[in-house]
């Protein structure tokens, strides 16, 4: 063993986080974590730093980063209100089991306990939205705590961590360990708890006459890495996909399996063809209620089969049939090498008749907008074609989100960035910033609504300050439009607070020295989609578009999918 | 599915640590689990692990869920349940 290098605990972070493999941190520096700053000054040409310009933005940032690059990102905040702006961000990352670490800064040891300014009990406040938190009290524990941190973070269902540590560990020396013995009794690593019997007996239940099975594809399967192997075990057996809303990019959309994404505002085909099914293979999904709607409807007369890595998941809002837990690539490759193949011709039938009454990506099912407004549909249409679905689209929550899922082809996973479990209004803009870092040779678009803009609107500065080459798409319709939508159709048109007005978003661009567009017509819209795309360096694009235009089709809270509304009045 | 509200008997081995108790605590909180009894106390001589003996109060199907859920907070190493008796029909 060689001889230990003696650092200051400043240092040991600085050092464990890049022996890690971290590469980018979004952080503000502030009183307590001023002394780690002092040390990672001096590793920039190691590890990037970035300065958001709230931590919440920060946050999202790192988030954005980790889904597009698969790998952990750092999102750093002092103590009191540094770590309470990473309160909603450590929620979001938990609820879409994405890793990211959350470093928190927490005041002299002394101090804790006695409200000290800014004192926060920060674990206290994270321990039921990350995988697991640690507060660090002894620079001697640092570059273990760090390793485990990263371990967790990615491995089993990767999700975020959180460690605090407090004041007194930066400036004390100790010995640095380079590879530190993790202290993990509890984390059972052994993630596959699947037998070939287990596969085998699928065999029998494939067979049943009259079967009518679906696949519903989640955010798991791109976690998993089992694209390739998802495709192999659809075809082999003619099952019909649908996607969760994180679960899109991971089946071919334009693949004659695909049947499109299910939900409160999917397709029409997919909530069809799942409400008609009887056979339910759920890969990497949760079953959560924007998926099922009514849980009654939805499980009547059905089997289910739950593939997914996370036993606590299995039974949780479903009774379900056959769980196979384990990492969804090695069931669904077991699976492919053990199971017979299968077709279902009659039902293969009657999902074509679906396809071909309902469709995908024809404006059937949306208003028409009012004259000098845009269609939000229509507008991303646009976008998915004059980008050929090869843009990395961070969207923020509500309608364009919905829109974005629907209307943009993916053509590749890890694209489609968008804050599914918590659903967190000012995801987008910062999101974009964390992709273009992990991914700069991707073409990245943040697609929001002018409510969740304004949320974060400050990374604008960020943006501009990077010279990042993100493309800003703001809905404009002066509306929480899902909101909006939701008081107009459940609560008899009582518009309470949902209106509101903006600034000139053209001009507070030109503030932060972006260059800018307005477009009020499909012809000006094209023409800025590719000015924007054209231009090196971020850029931005005011669309005026029509409150009115509601999302459809529409599973009404409590519903059976089979019973969504599919337009303002029925077909 | 069965909604009786019954008492039940777990034992929780955890690797003993600031903060073991609120997570487990608060993970029965968010599933409206109450507490009836709780004795806890270290099974080694470096008292590097402890065993919490807990009597729960919830219904049956909420529990399958909590332990499963219990199970996956790092610092717990196992659960056992116990014995559990009917306390009120609803």
């Amino acid at each position: 063993m060689g001889k230990q290098p003696i650092l200051k605990g400043s240092e040991i972070l600085a050092q464990s986080l890049i022996r890690e493999g971290a590469e980018a941190m979004f952080g503000i520096p502030g009183g307590v974590v001023l002394p780690f700053y002092d040390s990672l000054v001096h590793r920039a040409k190691e590890m990037r730093h970035i300065l958001p310009r709230q931590e919440q933005g920060g946050g999202f940032a790192a988030d954005g980063y980790a889904r597009v690059s698969g790998k952990p990102a750092i999102a750093l905040g002092t103590s009191g209100p540094g770590a309470t702006n990473l309160l909603t961000c450590m929620a979001n990352s938990m609820l879409d089991s994405i890793p990211v670490i959350y470093i928190t800064g927490q005041v002299m040891e002394e101090l804790i306990g006695t409200d000290a300014f800014q004192e926060t009990d920060i674990i206290g406040m994270s321990i039921s939205i990350v995988k697991h938190s640690y507060l660090v009290t002894k620079a001697e524990d640092i570059s273990r705590v760090v390793k485990e941190a990263f371990y967790l973070a990615k491995t089993g269902r990767p999700g975020p961590v959180h460690i605090d540590f407090i004041k007194d560990v930066w400036g004390k020396k100790v010995p640095y360990i380079d590879n530190p013995i993790m202290d993990l009794p509890g984390y059972d690593i052994s993630i596959n708890k699947f037998s070939d019997l287990d596969i085998l007996s699928l065999n029998h239940l494939f067979e049943k006459d009259g079967l009518r099975p679906v696949i519903i594809a989640g955010h798991g399967v791109e976690l998993s890495q089992a694209e390739q192997a998802l495709i192999r075990f659809a075809e082999k057996h003619h099952f019909p996909v649908v996607n969760t809303l994180l679960g899109l990019g991971t089946f071919p959309q334009n693949h004659s399996l695909w049947c499109g994404m299910l939900g409160m505002h999917g397709d029409a085909v997919a909530n069809y063809v799942v409400d008609k099914s009887n056979l339910i293979i759920g890969v990497g999904c949760r079953f959560d209620d924007r998926i099922t709607g009514n849980l009654k409807a939805f499980t009547k007369g059905k089997t289910f089969i739950h593939i997914d890595i996370d036993p606590s998941e299995i039974h949780k809002n479903i009774a379900i049939h056959v769980p196979l837990v384990g990492n969804a690539l090695d069931i669904l490759d077991r699976a492919n090498e053990l199971l017979d193949d299968h077709d279902y011709p009659v039902w293969r039938e009657e999902i074509g008749f679906l396809k071909e009454k309902y469709g995908f990506l024809d404006f059937t099912f949306c208003s028409k907008p009012k004259q000098g407004c845009l269609s939000q549909a229509r507008l991303i249409d646009l976008l998915s074609k004059e980008t050929g679905g090869n843009s990395i689209i961070c969207s923020d929550v509500g309608r364009h989100q919905m829109w974005v899922a629907r209307f943009y082809r993916f053509n590749q996973t890890r694209s489609h960035i968008s804050s599914g479990g918590l659903g967190t209004m000012g995801y987008g803009l910062p999101a974009a910033i964390g992709a273009k870092i992990a991914c700069p040779d991707r073409e990245v678009w943040a697609v929001c609504g002018d409510g969740g803009f304004k949320m974060n609107i400050q990374e604008l500065c960020t943006l501009a300050e990077n010279h990042l080459d993100v493309n800003v798409a703001i809905m404009e319709d002066k509306a929480y439009g899902m909101v909006y939508q939701w008081q107009n159709l459940l609560f008899e048109q009582n518009i309470a607070y949902s209106r509101f007005t903006n600034p000139d978003f053209i001009k507070l661009a030109d503030a932060f020295g972006i260059p800018a567009w307005k477009a009020f017509t499909m012809k000006e819209a094209q023409q800025a989609v590719q000015q924007s795309r054209k231009t090196k360096g971020p850029s931005l694009v005011v669309f005026e578009v029509d409150p009115s235009e509601n999302v459809f089709p529409m599973v009404y809270p409590n519903t059976p999918l089979g019973e969504q509304k599919l337009q303002e009045d029925h077909l | 599915m069965n909604k009786s509200i019954q008492s039940f008997h777990v034992v929780i081995r955890v690797k003993n640590e600031i903060g073991v108790l609120t997570r487990i605590v608060m993970l029965l909180r968010k599933y409206r689990i109450n507490i009836r009894s709780l004795q806890i106390y270290p099974i080694d001589r470096k008292e590097e692990f402890s065993d919490m003996f807990m009597e729960l109060i919830a219904q049956r199907p909420h529990l399958d869920l909590v332990i499963a859920k219990l199970g996956r907070l790092i610092p717990v190493i196992e659960i056992k349940q116990g014995k559990s008796h009917f306390i009120e029909d609803r």
